[in-house]
């Protein structure tokens, strides 16, 4: 895997790894991805593969609006200001 | 008197007749708990308290004879199973400290049954790898049952790695809703006990269509699914495909489930050979799947809403630290993949063809299920060596198939080998099959003398 | 070298549904922060989208009152991305299978065509001015119902974008899919904008993000045909971009983000199964699309016999429509309603006193107010004034001509002498009448009628004083 790959991947994945750990990462990623390439070689047409389990709209949910939850538990995993979930400024 | 190694149905027997009250039978199981945990660490955390003022809650629906399968009986349930006001980790730094404000769709069912939540099962990071730990607590006796999660096969291999029965029920049988998505297309719920009975016996009390989960269906038939407890095999199906007894699988395991389908059919099964030719990609494309699930399930996971905040002056450094703190290597490897395969230039190469193949394997077992009523294989292929770092990785075919085909699956023990280790073996069912198998392996147990085979 | 401009849409529409797309949270608009939330579409773990079913029948209203095909089979995809207004990093929308596709809108002979609507759910808000270091989260809005409605690149110039827009939001009411409200951001446009010479291929584009009114994307538009003829002119190259529109300066900058270089990933959702539709579920859904403006135009034209630009103005907007109609139902004179409605309420709206979508008298109130002006219960010059105090007092007309008096009284003793002393008054042009010239009776009617104001019908003083006349 080049770097560059790997730094769109860690991009996608909102991860990073310190200089020293990269190459390990990287070696391991590509024994994954050495794995899984096996699939190349099944030979199908993909584009016609459809999904078997599927719903009918009677199954779906009613439109009735339920009660939310009160902000207090929903927020108190975090520290909220203003009943808002908080991040560093972002610049418009 | 020490209650702790009986079985599900035993222990009602047991508090109906009350030779014991359910507060003291918990108690039993606490003590118990308290000794083996601190070194065992099956429990990531024990929920003491509540656990003893549920057991003495639900002693007057016992006293009134209006007592449920599981009513007043402990359970462990695994920790990436939403449990109101008590921390559910999923095994991961990022949530260690997490409290979620509701309760999975199984839990309200649990409640409404008058179970005795005894603690939080110990898993691996939002369960990546499926290693068998959530079978530990049962193994032992600090739980009679453990409620655990199966993508790729963690509920089968930790019965097959503990000497335990697990089912993984029919995708969709049991709601996820409150089950910590790693895999959604793969994810279930199941038990893990100590006899098919038992599975059968917890499978009933967790089996609902809820409406929260849209691939929920539930019981529509309002089946008993101990209903082919105790009654032979006589007449089943049972076929044997040969991708499994190949080279890929040890020895001895093959041997063991081999002696074991001659056991059945001796007592009147059918044995089916057959071939699966598609399972030899099952472990790639389960692989490939679940990971680019995992790695957009995952991504809710920033620190912002709940969960480890990490530091950085902008947006992006500060879930970057977040998620670089908050997951593990093995977690970010699956990400990476996940998102490896999901991206411009590989979307066809790896996920389009991983999909196709999952649907190949459904269409080849669907196609055997005309014919057969149970396939028959080893759980893993060997047996408990589970825990090499490429197996981690790797996914077992064994297991990943039947995930892959959404079919229900039961994992009981079929021999033991000479160094004491049990051997596991699998009986996959059609879809909504969970009686037949359940039946086949309830048999078996019954049947099954581990001296004869030492 | 002409250059010609090339227009493409992606309008943003609101679904007008009681609860949000993915979970049973309220879907008004607004609340205090994180007050119309859950677990779910605050993306906590374990939970799971479970899809709306009225949010399917409206996109399915929408894609038939819009010529489009409706798939039978649709299902819906992952946007991933991180933003903070995104709690799930994913957005649920749907790229592969959408609900409808190949549409078209005619404007006069001309078809812009549609390539799909998907629906799709909205994103939270974030606020920025309340605190000097952060940003905040509200996610009362994330999980609204969406859809997106992307046309082909049939457009060619501003007039022509903000009619297609004006026609779609029309459309959109009138099929309850949608309110229409631009200013709370129940509609929002993007509009993809390139320049190229004639039969030449299509030159680089720019999209401009998040208009939220006709008047701004008229002027976005403008602007960047501006802004792009002078860079291409300049033999400077342009680069396709994501840009935002300045309602402040009527500019569009750039908005430097990676926009452009982002792979979503899209793949199937694997928590939402696809969805079957079968034939008999769609024609129930068409059955209950209510009357659409063109039949509705037809109606009033050849029916009531309005005129062509009054029928346009009356149906160019549901809520006037639905108006009308009511008030109807009150008094059912359509020539009479329609003109009170285009001379005098329409008046007040643009005046900005009064709401179409919050009048403070109903339509009934108004059609009354129109039968009393025309079967002289009250003097039809009076009408006016009758309305200005009902939206002043927000009382009913019959308080509101009690109270001020408005009411024709029929006093003909007091006719009589009215008109005795206008006669007396007014000897020449009595003269003139005697003999025989008819047009002096206007004026004289007018002198009494001016002192008989609320007092008497216009055709008791016009009897009275003919009789008088000859006599």
């Amino acid at each position: 895997m080049d770097t560059l790959t790997f730094n769109l991947l860690c991009e996608a994945s909102q991860i990073s790894f310190p200089e020293a750990e990269k190459e390990d990462f990287m070696r391991r990623l590509d024994s994954i991805i050495d794995f899984a390439g096996a699939v190349k070689q099944f030979d199908c047409d993909c584009s016609t593969g459809e999904d078997l389990g599927s719903v009918r709209l009677d199954d779906l949910r009613e439109d009735t609006a339920a009660q939310s939850l009160p902000p207090e538990k929903l927020l108190a995993n975090t520290q909220p200001l203003f009943n808002c979930y908080v991040i560093p400024k972002l610049m418009e | 008197m020490d209650f702790t190694q009986e079985t599900v149905k035993n222990l009602r027997a047991i508090l109906d007749s009350r030779k014991i009250s359910a507060e003291e039978l918990c108690s039993e199981y606490l003590e118990l708990i308290k000794t083996m945990n601190p070194d065992l660490k099956a429990f990531a955390g024990v929920t003491a308290e509540e656990a003893l003022s549920s057991a003495k809650a639900v002693q007057s629906r016992i006293n009134a004879g209006e007592a449920s399968a599981l009513t007043g009986i402990p359970a462990a349930v695994n920790d990436n199973i939403m449990t109101e006001g008590l921390i559910t980790s999923c095994g991961s730094k990022m949530l260690a400290d997490f409290i979620p404000p509701y309760d999975a769709g199984v839990i309200e069912l649990l409640k409404e049954a008058g179970y005795v939540l005894l603690g939080k099962a110990a898993v691996d990071e939002f369960s990546t790898s499926g290693s068998p730990r959530s079978g530990a607590a049962v193994s032992v006796g600090l739980a009679p049952y453990s409620l655990g999660t199966d993508t790729g096969g963690a509920i089968r291999r930790a019965a097959a790695f503990y000497g335990l029965t697990g089912l993984r029920p029919t995708y969709g049988r049991v709601s996820r809703f409150g089950l910590a998505a790693f895999a959604s297309s793969l994810d279930q719920i199941g038990p893990i006990a100590k006899t098919a009975e038992d599975c059968a016996i917890i499978l009933n009390a967790i089996c609902a269509r809820d409406s929260r989960d849209a691939s929920s269906f539930g019981n529509p038939k309002n089946e008993d699914f101990t209903s082919g407890i105790n009654t032979g095999v006589k007449g089943l199906k049972i076929a044997v495909p040969k991708e499994f007894f190949g080279d890929n699988v040890s020895e001895d395991v093959k041997t063991a489930v081999i002696e074991s389908a001659k056991i059945l059919e001796k007592q009147g099964a059918e044995l089916i050979d057959i071939s699966v030719e598609m399972t030899r990609y099952a472990a790639q494309a389960f692989c490939i799947i679940s990971s680019a699930e995992a790695s957009s399930n995952l991504s809710r996971y920033d620190g912002v809403n709940f969960g480890l905040r990490g530091e950085g002056a902008t947006y992006a450094e500060q879930i970057e630290d977040s998620r670089n703190k908050g997951f593990g290597s093995e977690v970010k490897r699956r990400i990476m993949f996940g998102n490896f395969v999901l991206s411009q230039g590989n979307y066809d190469d790896y996920f389009q063809k991983a999909r196709a193949l999952r649907q190949k394997i459904r269409a080849e077992y669907d196609e055997i299920f005309k014919s057969a009523d149970i396939i028959l294989t080893p759980t893993v292929s060997n047996a408990y060596e589970v825990n090499t770092p490429a197996r981690r990785v790797i996914a077992d075919f064994c297991t990943a198939s039947a995930s892959l085909a959404e079919l229900p699956c039961v994992s009981t023990t079929c021999a033991y080998k000479t160094n004491g280790l049990p051997v596991g073996m699998s009986l996959t069912g059609r879809k909504y099959g969970e009686a037949t198998i359940l039946q086949a392996a309830d048999f078996f147990e019954r049947t099954f003398n581990p001296e004869n085979f030492s | 070298m002409k250059l010609i401009p090339t227009i493409g849409l992606e309008i943003h529409a609101e679904l007008m549904t009681a609860s949000k797309v993915f979970c049973s949270c309220s879907a008004e608009f607004g609340g205090n922060p994180n007050t119309r939330c859950c677990p779910g579409c605050s993306a906590f773990p374990g939970t799971i989208p479970s899809l709306n079913k009225k949010a399917v029948e409206l996109i399915i209203k929408a894609g038939a009152v819009l010529n489009c095909e409706i798939s039978r089979l649709t299902a819906w995809d992952r946007k991933n991305y991180f933003y903070p207004d995104l709690p799930r990093a994913y957005q649920i929308s749907q790229l592969f299978k959408p609900v409808c596709t190949n549409g078209f809108v005619a404007l006069g002979e001309k078809r812009i065509r549609i390539k799909q609507i998907h629906l799709e759910e909205d994103a939270g808000k974030l606020i920025h001015d309340q605190s000097p270091k952060y940003s905040l989260a509200d996610y009362n809005r994330a999980g609204m119902c969406l859809i997106e409605i992307v046309t082909e690149p049939d457009i060619h110039n501003a007039e022509e974008a903000c009619m297609f827009v004006e026609k779609i939001r029309a459309m959109l009411q009138y099929a309850d899919v949608c309110n229409g409200r631009m200013e709370q951001g129940a509609l929002r446009c993007d509009v993809n904008i390139s320049l190229a010479p004639e039969g030449a291929p299509l030159g680089v584009r720019a999209e401009i993000k998040n208009l939220n009114s006709i008047r701004s994307i008229a002027r976005a538009i403008e602007y960047e045909i501006h802004r792009q003829t002078e860079t291409i002119q300049k033999g400077s190259s342009l680069i396709q971009e994501t840009r935002r529109f300045s309602d402040a300066t009527g500019e569009t900058f750039s908005m430097r983000t990676k926009e452009n270089a982002h792979d979503y990933r899209y793949f199937p959702d694997p928590d939402i199964p696809p969805l079957v539709l079968k034939d008999s579920e769609l024609e129930a859904i068409f059955a209950s699309i209510p009357e659409m403006p063109e039949k509705r135009y037809a109606r009033y034209t050849n029916e009531y016999g309005i005129t062509a630009n009054d029928a346009e103005i009356l149906t160019g907007n549901k809520i006037l429509s639905d108006f009308f109609e009511d008030a109807l139902k009150e008094y059912n004179h359509p020539k009479a309603v329609c003109a009170f409605i285009v001379t005098e309420l329409l008046r007040r709206v643009n005046l900005e006193e009064i709401k179409l979508e919050a009048l403070p008298f109903s339509a009934s109130d108004f059609g009354l107010l129109v039968k009393y002006g025309y079967t002289d219960k009250i003097n039809r010059g009076d009408m006016k004034e009758v309305l200005r105090e009902m939206i002043n007092s927000s009382n009913s007309p019959e308080s509101v001509c009690e109270l001020g008096g408005y009411w024709i009284k029929e006093d003909l003793g007091l006719v009589e002498s009215v008109i005795d002393e206008v006669i007396k008054n007014n000897p020449n042009p009595v003269a003139q009448y005697r003999n025989g010239e008819q047009k002096v009776f206007g004026f004289l009617m007018g002198q009494a009628s001016k002192e008989l104001k609320g007092k008497a019908t216009p055709a008791i003083i016009k009897e009275t004083l003919e009789k008088k006349l000859k006599g």
